[in-house]
């Protein structure tokens, strides 16, 4: 199948995305001191896969058709001032075109790198957020012993704890029953939607607190890509 | 976060930081080969489309010209580039 000039990029993620376990016995192995745990294995496998795919993926073309944009605009822009100064007769005063296209385009591509590293961020804590998210639910739910829907006290607005919720037992027995949620209202509220946004909230800064801390000092090596082509 | 289910996710998140580290790390690397391939081909294919259409297509003295430069090296292939650009739609039966 051909994939056009983004194929080298896209073998990159599919080797991740379609075989997960390969790709960090991989990781691995070019590097002293690690191991494969099964835990990570079964971790990476539990994540929707095919939805990191799409994410990544989607990134990469965003990122080169915006470049593509920028390097056109400056091409047009260029173009078009060098016809209003032949209009003006001072042609003298400009410079040899190759060089100020070739000048744009290391700042395109100095501007693309930068692009690749927000890029990079955001999928990367996207896809860690989403690989904790499964076991998270699930100890959730375990820890609970009770459907999350009805941990919600919905119309206080508060979402009781489990340390919470084993003090007050017998007083919050009333309260967390399915009742406590006015029937007219529950149409309109996702309370299980409720506990999942909060459980995801806590895994995202998880990720950006002390996952992303670690993995981000493999950008530094975009800044030796942008002196080789600046 | 609300103070809520903290006491549930942390127990759990710390339970998933090791693991999670190497995967944080080889999603990392894995990007990181995609976007830099990515940074590659958009710079070495736009800088070799380029070249050929400065030397090839345009020809380096048409856009000389055009910005203003020497003009006393016109080649066949600029001159034909010229006068196509120069006739108008109509005159060309468009």
């Amino acid at each position: 199948m051909y994939w056009g000039p983004l194929y080298p990029s896209f073998v990159h993620i599919r080797e991740l995305t379609r075989d997960p376990a390969h790709c960090l016995q991989q990781f691995v192995n070019e590097r002293a001191g690690l191991q494969v745990s099964a835990a990570a294995v079964s971790l990476f496998a539990d994540t929707p896969l095919q939805e990191l795919e799409f994410l990544f993926e989607s990134g990469v073309r965003t990122n080169m058709q915006a470049a593509l944009t920028t390097f056109q605009a400056g091409v047009d822009a260029l173009l078009h001032r060098a016809h209003r100064k032949s209009g003006r007769g001072d042609s003298a005063k400009t410079s040899n075109p190759s060089n100020n296209v070739h000048g744009i385009l290391s700042n395109v591509t100095v501007s693309l790198i930068h692009d690749c590293k927000l890029r990079l961020e955001h999928d990367v804590q996207t896809a860690l957020t989403l690989c904790m998210l499964p076991r998270l639910r699930e100890k959730a739910a375990d820890v609970l012993k009770v459907s999350v829907s009805s941990v919600v006290v919905v119309p206080c607005g508060i979402i009781v704890t489990t340390h919470f919720l084993h003090i007050f037992q017998a007083q919050l027995e009333d309260v967390l029953t399915s009742t406590s949620i006015p029937e007219a209202l529950a149409p309109f509220l996702d309370a299980e939607g409720i506990v999942y946004d909060v459980l995801e909230d806590a895994a995202h800064r998880f990720v950006c607190d002390t996952l992303w801390k670690d993995a981000k000092v493999l950008l530094g090596r975009f800044d030796k890509l942008v002196r080789k082509w600046t | 976060m609300p103070m809520v289910l903290k006491s549930i996710a942390k127990p759990v998140l710390d339970t998933l930081a090791q693991p999670m580290r190497l995967i944080a790390r080889t999603v990392t690397h894995a990007l990181y080969k995609a976007h830099r391939d990515l940074a590659k081909v958009f710079h070495n294919k736009t800088r070799e489309i380029v070249d050929c259409g400065m030397q090839v297509r345009c020809g380096p003295l048409h856009l000389s010209r055009r910005f203003g430069a020497d003009t006393t090296h016109q080649t066949n292939m600029d001159v034909v580039h010229d006068a196509s650009r120069m006739s108008s739609p109509v005159s060309r039966g468009m």
